[in-house]
């Protein structure tokens, strides 16, 4: 689903790179949790997959398109909720999800079941109608996550997307992208909640100095760690790294 | 007094920062860019500053011989306090109210009043830059009447209380209209307000200054010695600058004691009038204040019913073009400075030239207008120039495309990661401001083809040369700012009145139309030459912007980051 070969990233003239030579691979009915340190590389890497920022070298591949050169493609195929929800501010919730709708092509049949359900899931129905400006945080986050869904894309890149969710509207996220793994589709999501990780992700990917230092299931983590917590092992790798 | 001092260096710093220090050279920050940006202002600003003067001067001239030197100097300083006051109405809320930081002040081990000072003093400072402007020129303008010591010690004093009341009054108003006004407490909202009732204002001192410029010492003095009521409101309403007018009237004779006592005064009324604000401040402005950033959704509640008429699909371009008008439209600061210039330059031009039409001295106007023969060869390629230049100019004024990737700002990205290819993205931002450019250049069209009934041919030709020079400039002001986009800022008026490809956009624009009147004046003396030249010339230099805005716009889009 999500192929990422020898990918690097440099910003301007820095020696040191921002993402160093990573390599991971996401696939069908995963949820990859990214964590990393603050300044680890994981918001550049995430950048990268959906085209924001272009790489240095390497490949990145999402469904089979590579996303430099079929980047309209690899694009539909995702769902990118970005780290800050303070976008489109001054458009109504529902001016902002019926353009989202349009830019993925989403049928009038399909937008109005996805904003029906999602509205009710994250109880922001009643809200559409006003400006995003006026929302709180978590109001925001959650019409940008409502956005990045509507065309429901086997895909979802979800850059801290639990930040300022209330915990109902947190729990129901979880069980989303619990469902839409199980549903055949896979999940990559950063965090810095490593007990949501532990709990959510089938597999980890540990980011630190734009290096990947581990990747992979999260019990073969805790093996090679004698069996510490995930945050004593975050803790260990990440200073030590 | 540590508290105050550091309070008031951050707020300044932040504020002259985002003026100054905001311009980008290379993607680096640049204070001589800004510094020469402003230079610039203020240098383009000099010839009204010698109109001003040159106005002053007669009117003190006049009434220095008549002995009534004060009431000018008074009239002066209540105009300049107006000024004051209305362009302190749209800075007090930014600094007070909208800058959002006194959440994060008051948890703080700072006393409240300390806050409110330090806010009022960063909006005194910039009130004060404009009554050291205006003092300037009614200094040299006093010279001469009034000796250097008096002059001097007078015109210290008044710029030093000039802005004081004026700015009083305006935070006050401000602070009772967030305190008890829900519906303006949201920053749009009031900008607009405060905006519209700018430019009333402005429509309205266009009309009636056709009869202050026309009028002559001797009516004045009439009309303001006529108007007791009036004159002793104004009294009442700025004492300071009563009195510092009557300071400069008495150091004409000189009468040294009486200058010092009205100054005295007039100090001493500014002190209680800073008192005033300060015991009003406390009263008013923590209870408008807190919760300001609260956010309450506003709007009719939508239903799940509701979704089934509201989701609705268009062609992708036809969203993104709605999207950008809608942002456009609902952003003051876009609005108020790429579109209004735009709709209402015409209607600015007609308020102006109907009165004129319709008085006296506009019969002759009337007369020339009558006598353009546009049957004659000459004068129908000349009026094709001229609409071509209309166009180039409005079409320059309606920076719209120019600022189109700069306000995206840090959501630049949104652009990027959308299944959208980056021409159609393009297109549709162009599309946005060609729609405002033309509905500006048909409000044009209508009462010049009334005024002139120009032959049906002509017309239609006239309208054809406007759009290849509107589509072009559009094009490039798009690319100029796909070149250098102004991306990283906090407010938006950053990216739209600091933006230099705005700029570039204007200037462009006018050197086009100085270029086309230059060959059209000298060369294209038939209607068949003038249009085969510009609408061809028009078409050619639009294949050029297009290529630049959509070939190498999209490929420098694809690079920036």
């Amino acid at each position: 689903m999500l192929k990422i070969t020898d990918v690097s990233k440099t910003y301007g003239n820095n020696i040191i790179k921002a993402v160093d030579n990573i390599s991971m691979e996401v696939q069908s009915k995963q949820i990859l949790g990214f964590i990393g340190p603050n300044g680890a590389g994981k918001t550049t890497t995430m950048k990268m997959i959906t085209g924001v920022l272009e790489p240095d070298g390497g490949t990145i591949t999402i469904n089979g398109h590579d996303i430099t050169s079929d980047p309209l493609a690899a694009k539909q195929s995702f769902g990118y909720v970005p780290d800050s929800p303070d976008m489109f501010l001054r458009l109504k919730g529902i001016e902002y999800l019926n353009f989202m709708g349009d830019m993925y092509g989403v049928s009038n049949e399909q937008r109005q079941e996805k904003i029906a359900s999602m509205g009710e899931t994250f109880e922001m129905t009643g809200a559409l109608n006003a400006r995003i400006q006026s929302y709180s945080h978590g109001m925001r986050q959650k019409i940008i996550i409502m956005g990045a869904l509507l065309h429901n894309p086997a895909l979802w890149i979800l850059d801290e997307p639990l930040t300022g969710l209330d915990p109902r509207s947190s729990f129901q996220l979880k069980e989303m992208m619990r469902a839409h793994a199980e549903a055949g589709n896979c999940v990559l999501f950063s965090t810095h909640m490593l007990e949501v990780a532990e709990k959510l992700c089938d597999k980890i990917a540990l980011i630190n100095k734009g290096r990947i230092i581990f990747m992979g299931e999260l019990d073969e983590l805790i093996a090679q760690h004698n069996n510490k917590s995930l945050e004593d092992i975050f803790m260990e790798v990440t200073a030590n790294a | 007094m540590r508290k105050f001092s550091a309070m008031f260096r951050t707020f300044l710093k932040i504020i002259v920062g985002q003026a100054v220090f905001n311009m980008k050279v290379g993607g680096k920050e640049n204070k001589w860019a800004g510094i020469l940006l402003w230079g610039f202002v203020g240098i383009s600003f000099m010839p009204m500053g010698w109109l001003i003067y040159y106005m002053l001067n007669n009117l003190y001239y006049f009434f220095a011989q008549v002995n009534q030197l004060q009431l000018a100097v008074g009239v002066t300083l209540n105009m300049g306090a107006v000024l004051i006051f209305m362009l302190s109405l749209m800075a007090a809320p930014a600094i007070f109210y909208f800058s959002k930081d006194v959440e994060y002040l008051l948890p703080m081990p700072v006393k409240p009043a300390a806050i409110i000072a330090a806010k009022f003093a960063v909006a005194l400072v910039f009130e004060y830059l404009l009554a050291v402007l205006l003092v300037g020129v009614m200094f040299a303008a006093l010279w001469g009447h009034i000796g250097a010591g008096m002059l001097t010690f007078n015109m210290i004093f008044t710029a030093l209380t000039l802005p004081i009341l004026p700015l009083v009054y305006s935070t006050v108003i401000v602070m009772l209209l967030m305190r008890f006004v829900r519906f303006i407490r949201n920053p749009d909202r009031y900008n607009w307000i405060i905006g519209l009732f700018g430019l009333a204002l402005a429509i309205v001192f266009m009309t009636q200054s056709q009869n202050m410029f026309t009028i002559d010492e001797e009516a004045l003095l009439n009309m303001l010695m006529g108007e007791p009521v009036a004159m002793t409101a104004m009294q009442w309403i700025f004492p300071t600058n009563a009195l510092a007018a009557q300071a400069v009237g008495a150091a004409v004779y000189p009468n040294v004691y009486t200058v010092i006592r009205l100054q005295i005064s007039n100090i001493s009324m500014a002190i209680l009038g800073l008192m005033f604000f300060f015991i009003l401040a406390k009263l008013l402005y923590f209870k408008g204040v807190l919760g300001l950033s609260e956010s309450g959704s506003g709007g009719k509640k939508m239903t799940a019913d509701d979704i089934l008429t509201h989701a609705a699909g268009q062609s992708v371009f036809r969203a993104y073009v709605m999207k950008e008008l809608r942002v456009l439209f609902r952003s003051p600061v876009a609005f108020m400075n790429c579109v209004l210039m735009v709709l209402f330059m015409p209607i600015i031009l007609v308020i102006s030239i109907v009165p004129i039409l319709t008085a006296g001295e506009g019969e002759g106007i009337l007369e020339v207008l009558s006598a353009v023969d546009l049957s004659d060869p000459r004068t129908a390629a000349l009026a094709l120039v001229a609409m071509a230049i209309l166009s180039l100019t409005m079409s320059g004024a309606a920076t719209i495309t120019a600022s189109a990737i700069s306000r995206e700002g840090r959501n630049f990205f949104v652009m990027k990661y959308l299944p959208v290819r980056y021409r159609t993205q393009l297109n549709a931002k162009a599309a946005c401001g060609l729609t405002v450019i033309f509905a500006g250049l048909l409000l044009v069209f209508i009462p010049l083809i009334i005024l002139f009934s120009p032959p049906i041919l002509l017309a239609i030709a006239g309208v054809l040369i406007t759009l290849p020079c509107a589509i072009f400039l559009n094009y490039l002001g798009l690319f100029f700012d796909t070149v250098k986009p102004m991306l990283d800022w906090d407010n938006e008026a950053v990216a739209v009145k600091q933006n230099m490809n705005i700029l570039l956009m204007i200037f462009g624009g006018m050197g086009v139309a100085v270029g086309v009147g230059f060959v059209g004046w000298f060369w294209l003396h038939t209607p068949l030459l003038a249009f085969a030249v510009l609408f061809g010339g028009g078409l050619v230099l639009t294949a050029l912007a297009l290529w630049l805005a959509l070939v190498k716009g999209s490929a420098l889009l694809k690079n920036l980051h």
